[in-house]
Formats: C-alpha cells, structure tokens, sequence
C-alpha cells in the first residue's frame, strides 16, 4: 500500500481524520508543519516532563520528537495517518527512555531547513508566567483554600508525595471527598491565573461548571 | 476511558502525582495528545507541585486579611490607648495636684506669732502663683495642724492639703485664691481636741521687690 492509499484509507475508516489530513498536508507542504508543532508541543512536553526529564532536555527531546516525524511523513509516511498523535507520543516515550539510558547525543542536529518554521504562539502556562508569578500565584493558592483541610491535602500529596490512599485514610476522606478538595483547587486556581491575564484557565473552570 | 472520567476522577492531578499505573498513564497521556483542556489541567498541577511552598512559608506568607473597616485597628486601637493614658494621666495629676510650675507655687514659712492670734499676716503673692505652701515648724509630735475659717471650721478638703515631714515640721497647701478671698487660721491640734492657735494667714497680690 503507497502513502496516498493509506492516506485514503485512514480518512475513510479512522474517526480522526484530522490527522490523517494534517500528516497528509505536512507531506505535500512543508509549512503546516507547523500546525503538528502548535497541536502536539504541549501535550508532548508533558510527556517528557512526566518523566522527570529537566526542562532544557525535554526541549531537546520534543524537537527530535517532531523531526523524526516529519521526515518519516515525507519519505515512507506513517502506517496510520490517523493516529499521528500516536505516532508522536510512541516516539516520544522512545526517545525519553533512550535519553535516560544514555542513547543520545549531547546535542541533536538540528535540521534547520525542518525546524526553521516550528513556533507556536500558544503558550503553555509555564511559558505564559515568569517563575516568580507562578510562585505568587501557587501561594496565593494555599492561602486562599477556604480549608486548612484542603491545604494538608495538597501538601501531603505534592510536596510530601504521600499516596492517595494514605491521605485519605489518615484523614478519613472519601475518594469524592478527596477528588472534590482537588476540584476546589484547581478552580480556584484558574481563577487566580485568570486575574494575572492567563487565558488558558478559562477553559477549564467553564467546562468544570457542568 | 473518555474525557469525562478523567475529569471527574481527578486524573490530571494523579499523573502529576504520579499516581497512576503504567497502563492508566498511557491511556491518559494518549487522551492528553487530542485534549487541550486535559493539557491545560496537567500544566496547571505540574505549576502548583513545581511551586507548592513549604508549610511554614505558607503560614508567614499568609496574606494580611484586611478588614471590612480598613485595617486600621492598630493604628485606632494605638491612638485610643494613647489618649485614655494620656486623660488618665490629667485626671490622676489634677486629683493630686500639683502639676504646678515653680513660677507658680509661693513658699513660706509660717510668720512668727508676733500680734495677736486673730492678726491675719497677708502673704504676698506673684500675679500667676495659683498655690501657697506654707511650712509649720515646730508641731507637737501628737499634734496636728488644721486650716480653719474665721468660724473655726476646717476648709475643704479640696482647696487645702497638711501632711507631716520627717523633720516633724508640717508643710500646708492652700490655693492661693483661697487665700486671697479669705483668712485662714491655723491652729495645732492635740489628741484630747486641745488647740493651739498658730495664727493667720491670708493672701495678695504683690508687685516684684526693687
């Protein structure tokens, strides 16, 4: 089956064909590459940050991430258009699980002609806030739970990285009443990062509303 | 699992906890390529970890609450203290008298009994002296002295003051405009109601000597 078939296929069968579409686009030209750098980054960076890759390596790694893929688009294609998502993401534990094993160079080659157009104008949340905001806004947080409750509950599981469950027995929660301690603060933090301007924030707190 | 249990099961929290398993990790970190609400939430736990404040910060950052009028209750409750000492302060120094200024308290000794007990001896006074004090030498032991009108009654409390030294002399404290519009008669009285007739004294204004 050639690259075009496959295409064919994928937007026919697959329920996303956006995908198949964007990966189809990349192959025929090059500057919506673009589009996968803005639709993935974040989602991707993620990824390496959950495992504990520093911020500068990931950075590293989500470029080679993309290159990888690109390229693949343009000369073989991807054996399921459909599922670029997955594509990137399966690259992307690889080469984190290469990085720790030590696979990697130092420093990648970047391909500049690729890599020239991949910026993004949606910033994440770390990107949008200098370390200092992010700071004031977190303590902003904590002492705005209406709870000392709530506050324990967080601390116990992101600064002391208790278990779920031995928080909730030592303090005689509930899952709900756990998952809703949660809730209330990443609400209220949404709130917080909206009045510093953060638009990101608002799509959460509306869809939590419901 | 679809969107709406991830929401409601918290999970973005958990994967950046680390809570979750392998197989839970994979199925949320694939929904998280096609979710930018889930990225969002994700970014937003990773900031609140990242930046979660140690309990003690917590406790001296905790903002200053200010208050329905104002906040300025120190500073009122401060100004209060300072004026309530500050009358407490006159009344007890009017009760005990005298905050008087040297200038204006005219001190004598009592004038010798030359004339007649009834022979009043006319003090003379600066134009400001508002107190007369007057020292009695040479009191009984048992006696005391007493202020007295021309009818042989003592004088008020209030416009009067006698009180024995160690010497065993008696210094007396008359208002001087007592003095001015009355004789007093002094007189040292013994246990038994004996008396003895110290002599007279009265008060006027005086122009300065030379």
């Amino acid at each position: 089956m050639t690259y075009s078939d496959s295409l064919t296929e994928a937007a026919a069968v697959s329920p996303d064909a956006g995908d198949a579409l964007l990966a189809a686009a990349v192959a025929a030209r090059g500057e919506l590459q673009d589009e996968i750098y803005v639709r993935y980054r974040r989602p991707l960076m993620q990824v390496f940050l959950q495992r504990r890759i520093d911020r500068d390596a990931a950075q590293d790694l989500l470029q080679r991430t993309f290159l990888q893929a690109i390229k693949k688009i343009r000369t073989e294609g991807l054996d399921d258009p459909g599922n670029l998502g997955g594509y990137l993401y399966r690259t992307a534990c690889k080469l984190a699980t290469a990085y720790w094993r030590g696979e990697l160079a130092r420093r990648m080659d970047h391909d500049g002609e690729l890599l020239s157009n991949l910026h993004d104008t949606a910033l994440s949340l770390e990107e949008s806030l200098d370390h200092d905001l992010r700071a004031k806004c977190v303590r902003e947080l904590m002492a705005k739970l209406p709870m000392a409750r709530d506050r324990e509950v967080l601390e116990r599981f992101y600064l002391k990285e208790e278990a779920r469950s031995a928080i909730r027995e030592s303090m005689n929660l509930t899952e709900l009443q756990f998952n809703q301690v949660l809730w209330r603060a990443r609400q209220r933090f949404a709130e917080i990062l909206r009045k510093q301007g953060f638009a990101g924030s608002d799509a959460e707190a509306h869809s939590m509303d419901g | 699992m679809d969107h709406i249990q991830f929401k409601s099961n918290q999970t973005a929290a958990a994967y950046v906890a680390h809570e979750l398993t392998e197989q839970q990790q994979e199925q949320f970190e694939l929904h998280m390529m096609g979710c930018s609400e889930c990225v969002n939430d994700v970014e937003a736990w990773r900031v609140i970890k990242h930046h979660m404040p140690a309990p003690q910060v917590i406790e001296a950052r905790k903002p200053f609450k200010k208050l329905w009028w104002g906040g300025w209750g120190m500073a009122a409750s401060f100004l209060g203290a300072m004026v309530v000492s500050g009358l407490a302060g006159y009344l007890v120094s009017a009760l005990q008298r005298p905050s008087l200024d040297s200038s204006e308290t005219a001190i004598f000794n009592l004038p010798a009994l030359t004339r007649g007990a009834d022979d009043c001896t006319t003090l003379a006074l600066a134009a400001n002296a508002r107190a007369v004090v007057l020292r009695v030498p040479g009191v009984a032991s048992d006696h005391r002295v007493v202020a007295t009108d021309t009818d042989g009654r003592e004088l008020p409390a209030a416009r009067y003051s006698a009180r024995e030294q160690r010497d065993g002399s008696w210094i007396l404290r008359f208002d001087a405009d007592l003095l001015q519009n009355q004789p007093a008669r002094l007189a040292s009285r013994g246990p038994g109601g004996s008396e003895e007739s110290l002599g007279c004294v009265n008060a006027a204004v005086a122009p300065p000597p030379g």
